[in-house]
């Protein structure tokens, strides 16, 4: 395969194979991103193997999983993989293929296996910890290694499996950090998302959006940390609503949700400047703090008393005080925790890629706090929504714009050089700041080494 | 509602029927406002995101149009400012398979099943849409037919979805 990136000199140099031990560092300067990153179909192979392979990947929440035999079945980049819980209770992560021919064990999405894992072409039976535990005829392999029980035959593991606060994550390749030191600060926002339920708790719920997109994946994940874009590419939405909203006349707290949910999008970029962010090691980021998009909602007086009454007063103003627009656990996993929704980015093809929206329900919280999350991300998440599908044409514009070899390079410079170091090792911004992106392809470049 | 136990007359299954293809010809034409004036205030443009899914405060859905929500999304089609939106979406509305699974003369109250095929130009290509629709009619005091509900079930709801940029 071949492709040409810029090399160092500025001139394009060929590179021979994405096998080659090729240093893309070239690709990612301090102010600018090469073209060739969103739209090369050898880079995107490779970063299927260096990024998604080398990162620790959010899998599903361990809710989707609650009893022995119940799996959920995605993918890691390329890879089909399904996790499964054990009679053990020990949830493990396997690449979702059989031992025998191939064959991918079970449909992507949520199961439940009855007794074991059975492959539907010759019947190859497995256990919930990997081990095999049956093959139909099986005299017929007398004399060879296949015999229940050989380690040789057991499904493959990932190398690592972790979880946070019930959020499981996988790693394809043994080398790197743990989760937890791979998280580090972003961690804390994990821990927002969750504290928000009354009983320290939060389960999948409400069903999943999925949502194809004709782009990059990387055009997805950095938009949701991107706060120049919403008072143009929403004006619509926003101008929409405010105008209805203006007609109803009441204050915003009386207004309906939907509306007090669409209204800010046209926010000013003060509004989004001042909200800032946090750009972490490792390509994570988030926008919003003490202020975002999320940070005027009318509150729910059950809800508020249902964490008063859990956490004490102080401590439930201190966890609802916290409204970030978007935590980003890269390469992807994004997530409101406000909003109690994540959306998992998965890379189909260097212009293909799909969005998963999931909900979650605050253990504890009225049922009111989940037919919330699910009125917003109707109105946002959708296919058929009135947000979603305007950012998704810009990715389109972005993904043709770049087709272009003329122009080779995409800025990221806003506010270089400004920010404030804290000393859990994240970088405070503001909210239009560009370090969130840069921040990413510093991840980028460091993972994408051979 | 009592379910049907006998058919009910030509003429009504006519009107009923026709009710449909009107509505469809105004998406068509992109006459949003006459779209919106089919509802009942209190009428639902609903397209569950799940097959079977009973209601929407428990699972999320891809559209969920009180009036409210409706008055937004027209007037999104309206203002000719959304970005996906800057090529108005062509659509060509197919209805068929129309049944009348229960009347209620004297409420004025019928629901109608239906099969729908709609094709969507937008932006970058066609895509086409498969489904049932279920329309729950109410007659007013005036004797116009207006909808108290219209249910949206995609063939494909349950696998990724792209754009649905106009009204289905």
């Amino acid at each position: 395969m071949m492709f040409t990136i810029l090399g160092m000199s500025g001139i394009p140099q060929i590179v021979k194979t994405v096998e080659n031990p090729f240093d893309f560092s070239a690709c990612v300067r301090p102010n600018a991103v090469h073209r060739s990153v969103y739209v090369d179909a050898a880079i995107f192979e490779t970063e299927l193997t260096r990024i998604f392979e080398r990162s620790w990947v959010y899998v599903g929440h361990e809710s989707q999983v609650a009893k022995p035999g119940d799996y959920f079945a995605t993918r890691i980049g390329r890879h089909p993989v399904v996790m499964v819980r054990g009679n053990d209770q020990k949830i493990r992560v396997f690449f979702n293929r059989c031992l025998h021919k191939g064959a991918q064990l079970v449909g992507e999405g949520c199961g439940t296996a009855g007794k074991a894992l059975r492959c539907g072409y010759h019947g190859w039976i497995y256990d919930f910890d990997g081990a095999l535990r049956s093959v139909p005829a099986r005299s017929g392999y007398d004399g060879s290694g296949v015999r229940p029980g050989a380690a040789e035959f057991a499904l493959h593991s990932v190398a690592a499996v972790d979880r946070y606060r019930g959020f499981i994550f996988a790693k394809v390749a043994a080398e790197g950090l743990s989760l937890i030191d791979w998280l580090g600060p972003l961690a804390s926002s994990l821990d927002n998302f969750v504290d928000r339920a009354p009983a320290g708790e939060v389960e999948v719920a409400g069903g999943v959006l999925r949502y194809e997109h004709a782009c990059n994946w990387k055009f997805f994940i950095e938009n949701t940390l991107d706060a120049l874009h919403p008072m143009v590419v929403h004006q619509s939405a926003a101008r929409s609503a405010r105008g209805v909203a203006a007609a109803q006349g009441t204050h915003n707290n009386a207004l309906p949700f939907e509306l007090q949910a669409l209204a800010p999008f046209a926010g000013s970029y003060t509004f989004y400047d001042d909200m800032g962010g946090r750009v972490m090691p490792n390509g994570h980021a988030e926008l919003g703090g003490a202020a975002s998009i999320h940070s005027n909602y009318a509150e729910d007086p059950d809800y508020l008393a249902a964490m008063t009454a859990a956490y004490g007063e102080s401590r439930a103003r201190e966890i609802l005080s916290i409204t970030r627009n978007n935590s980003l656990a890269y390469p992807s996993m994004m997530f409101k925790a406000p909003m109690q929704l994540l959306r998992v980015v998965r890379p189909l093809a260097v212009d293909r890629t799909l969005i998963e929206t999931w909900h979650f329900r605050l253990k504890g919280a009225p049922a009111s706090m989940l037919a919330r999350t699910l009125a917003y991300s109707t109105l946002v998440n959708s296919s058929a929504g009135m947000v979603g599908p305007d950012d998704h044409q810009i990715y389109r514009q972005l993904q043709s714009g770049l087709a272009t070899s003329q122009i080779e390079w995409v800025e990221m410079s806003r506010y270089i050089g400004a920010g404030q170091a804290s000393m859990d090792g994240s970088i405070g911004v503001k909210g239009t700041s560009d370090a969130m992106f840069r921040g990413q392809f510093a991840a980028w470049q460091t993972l994408m080494r051979a | 509602m009592p379910p049907l136990h006998e058919p009910i007359s030509p003429a009504l299954y006519l009107a009923l029927s026709q009710f449909l293809y009107d509505e469809a010809a105004l998406l068509d034409a992109r006459d949003w406002d006459g779209w919106g004036q089919l509802f009942h205030p209190e009428g639902t443009y609903w397209v569950p995101a799940a097959r079977d899914q009973t209601d929407t405060l428990n699972h999320v859905s891809l559209v969920n149009d009180n009036a409210l929500l409706r008055e937004i999304r027209l007037g999104r089609l309206k203002n000719g400012d959304a970005t996906s939106l800057q090529r108005m979406p062509n659509s060509s509305h197919l209805v068929s398979n129309i049944s009348v699974t229960a009347a209620d003369d004297l409420r004025g109250q019928y629901t109608l099943r239906s099969c729908f095929v709609v094709a969507q130009f937008a932006n970058w290509g066609t895509s086409t849409f498969h489904g049932g629709y279920t329309h729950e009619l109410l007659r007013d005091i005036d004797g116009t037919l207006r909808i108290s509900l219209k249910r949206v079930d995609l063939v494909n709801v349950d696998g990724p979805l792209g754009d649905v940029l106009t009204i289905l």
